[in-house]
């Protein structure tokens, strides 16, 4: 139970979460999971989960993992308890909750359960609750897992959308190292250094995005290639020179990463590519079943419903293609303050997309 | 039953539809919301927007 110190600071008068909810939020928010070190959160999200009415258990993958009601159909509520790294003080002033993962993605993540529990008894399908882990990470391993069971017949993803807004998309990415490494040579003499050669590589691949991007000619951000150096670094010691670059790119649905792989290779030279992530976008339509109810649920509560597309990855982008069942993300939480020292969530906000999810798992 | 696009003004039949479904326009071909099923009210579909979030 939350302590009276987090309770009398909901705003009166405004949308109060139950107080049950704000301590489940508390406590997962508090516990500190970094990518590969989610154990602890795991097991007190397990906890939480059977104290609910879940059958709840930790999954091979790591995966607090929780099923509840009954039907013919399954609904899998997929979020993710892993955060970036970056300690913010967990505390709750004027009925905001501050702390990492709060909204990416604790807040969607406890709105997945408490939600689930609330419409425990009306369900009519059987409802599974995941917190998977590595989402943060390279390969994300615990939605890759999860990726390999049946597909259920409807997903929604854990991640900060709004409490206002459904979301129908993430672009996807691919990620890389490239190496060069040749006999050092006197700077006065014939050929390009390591570095030259990098630099000349990351132009080239600056260019290769802006010709597909006028291919595509894409009417939106969320269409278009954006390259991205992530780092870059060169040095030697007499003997060899070496020059490496960290590049992303993020890719709209329908980009075929091999055929890019391929033109990076012949790019690259002499040089190796070594690719630390590659998932393709994935994006899913207005007429989703899904929609319907949430629009429904939004406008109950006193929203204006929104589609958002979200320029980054989530593990829609993992289960969508594997699964191929409707599937959207959805969640409280200001996306814009993901992986930032500010990050923090409106409890209002939090419970308004209790409600709705549970008025949408009733209705399915 | 019958609905109005509220963009171009074109009527034009709707079965089985439920409250929150997306259309599109049979003459524009804008997209747009169920708001009621029965009488059938239909308005502009939301757009989509983006941001850069997770």
């Amino acid at each position: 139970m939350a302590s009276p110190s987090l309770l009398e600071t909901a705003a009166p008068g405004a949308t109060v979460a139950n107080p049950e909810d704000v301590d489940l939020l508390h406590r997962i928010v508090t516990i500190e999971s970094l990518s590969d070190g989610e154990g602890e959160a795991v097991a007190e999200l397990v906890r939480q989960m059977a104290a609910r009415g879940f059958d709840a258990e930790v999954d091979v993958a790591g995966n607090a993992v929780g099923r509840i009601g009954a039907g013919e159909r399954h609904i899998v509520l997929l979020g993710h308890i892993d955060t970036v790294p970056g300690r913010i003080p967990v505390r709750i002033e004027n009925a905001v909750l501050h702390g990492r993962g709060a909204v990416d993605a604790k807040g969607p993540l406890c709105t997945f359960v408490a939600a689930a529990a609330a419409a425990a008894r009306r369900l009519n399908a059987r409802v599974t609750v995941v917190g998977a882990v590595g989402e943060e990470r390279m390969g994300s391993p615990g939605a890759t897992a999860v990726a390999c069971w049946p597909a259920p017949d409807l997903c929604v993803i854990g991640e900060p959308s709004g409490w206002d807004a459904v979301c129908l998309g993430y672009r996807g990415t691919l990620s890389f190292i490239y190496e060069l490494v040749q006999p050092s040579r006197h700077t006065a003499g014939p050929g390009e250094s390591a570095a030259e050669q990098a630099v000349a590589f990351w132009n080239g691949i600056v260019a290769h995005a802006a010709a597909l991007n006028a291919e595509i000619q894409p009417t939106s951000t969320f269409g278009t290639i954006t390259p991205t150096l992530r780092s870059m670094a060169s040095d030697g010691d007499g003997m060899a020179d070496r020059a490496t670059l960290s590049v992303g790119l993020r890719l709209p649905p329908g980009v075929d990463i091999s055929t890019l792989l391929g033109t990076i290779q012949a790019l690259a030279g002499p040089a190796t590519i070594r690719v630390d992530g590659a998932q393709e976008g994935y994006r899913t339509e207005k007429r989703s079943p899904l929609v319907p109810p949430f629009l429904r649920a939004i406008r109950a509560a006193g929203g204006t419903p929104r589609f958002t597309l979200k320029l980054g990855t989530s593990d829609m982008t993992v289960v969508g293609p594997a699964w191929g069942c409707p599937i959207v993300a959805y969640g409280p939480g200001d996306a814009a303050l993901d992986h930032t020292p500010e990050e923090r969530i409106e409890l209002a906000d939090y419970a308004r997309a209790i409600r709705v999810l549970t008025d949408v798992l009733e209705a399915l | 039953m019958t609905g109005t696009c509220p963009e171009c003004a074109a009527e034009f039949e709707l079965s089985g539809v439920e409250q929150g479904e997306i259309v599109p326009c049979p003459e524009c071909g804008v997209e747009l919301e169920v708001l009621n099923a029965n009488p059938v009210q239909l308005g502009l579909a939301p757009e989509e927007g983006e941001d850069w979030g997770e």
